[in-house]
């Protein structure tokens, strides 16, 4: 039996606005330091003709706890750091027992902000 | 005698005009996927940003700039699309001033002409819209 291994992450906030120009700005703040279990870590590259993109995704599990339930709620609002990088949350799987819940989370480079 | 303005100034003061009047619906410059979530919204594109050239060597030897900027109210609810509308009408058609912010990049136009296009109706996005464009004469 493996020993489970929780990593050091960073919940964000991700807040969107307007600048000058009206241009859509995304700001991410830390919200709180947390530990989680990172799983499937996959890195893909999509060449078509005229672009390189890499898209990597990834797994955070974390214990079901009431900020753990705003963020399953409105997964827009918030990313998570990990290896220096803001992984934006696309799916949220909640446990049937509510005991932890696992964030689909990915990151794309050039990055687009949204 | 005039010279050119800079097109980024426009820019920021159609922004800054728009948000002022539409207040607390948001305002952005053009189009992006993000709106999805927002029941009510409004976007611009500049265009034809132009002062007629007159004969002469000196490169000031210019008429009024007469650029217009294309506002495209969204809304989910039609009606609330025809006040948006509305409101974009009675603030800026026929306005003559300071547009823009008066403390930062704000010039004066003599007057602005808003011209209502048409409303439709966007399929993929679910929004209704209506297309205005806003000419603004600015001597300078």
């Amino acid at each position: 039996m493996g020993i489970k291994r929780y990593e050091n992450l960073t919940v964000n906030t991700v807040s969107n606005g307007t600048d000058a120009f009206g241009q859509y700005t995304t700001t991410i703040t830390p919200w709180f330091a947390t530990r989680g279990v990172v799983a499937d870590v996959a890195n893909s590259l999509r060449i078509s003709e005229r672009y390189r993109v890499y898209q990597e995704l990834v797994n955070f599990t974390f214990n079901y706890t009431p900020n753990m339930k705003q963020i399953a709620d409105q997964q827009d609002l918030y990313s998570v750091r990990w290896r220096g990088k803001d992984w934006r949350i696309t799916d949220v799987r909640e446990s049937n027992d509510r005991m932890r819940v696992t964030l689909l989370c990915y990151y794309n480079d050039p990055s687009t902000p949204v | 005698m005039s010279t050119q303005q800079n097109p980024s100034v426009y820019a920021q003061c159609i922004q800054w005009q728009l948000e002022q009047v539409l207040s607390p619906v948001p305002v952005y410059a053009n189009f992006n996927r993000n709106y999805a979530k927002q029941t009510k919204f409004a976007t611009w594109q500049l265009r034809n940003v132009h002062q007629p050239v007159y004969t002469g060597q000196t490169q000031s030897n210019k008429g009024i700039d007469r650029p217009i900027f294309q506002v495209s109210v969204f809304a989910q609810d039609m009606q609330d699309a025809f006040n948006l509308s509305n409101t974009v009408l009675q603030s800026l058609h026929g306005y003559s001033g300071v547009f823009g912010n008066p403390s930062a990049t704000g010039f004066f136009v003599a007057k602005v002409d808003v011209q209502w296009l048409y409303n439709t109706y966007d399929n993929e996005l679910g929004l209704n819209q209506i297309i205005m464009d806003c000419t603004m004469d600015i001597p300078t």
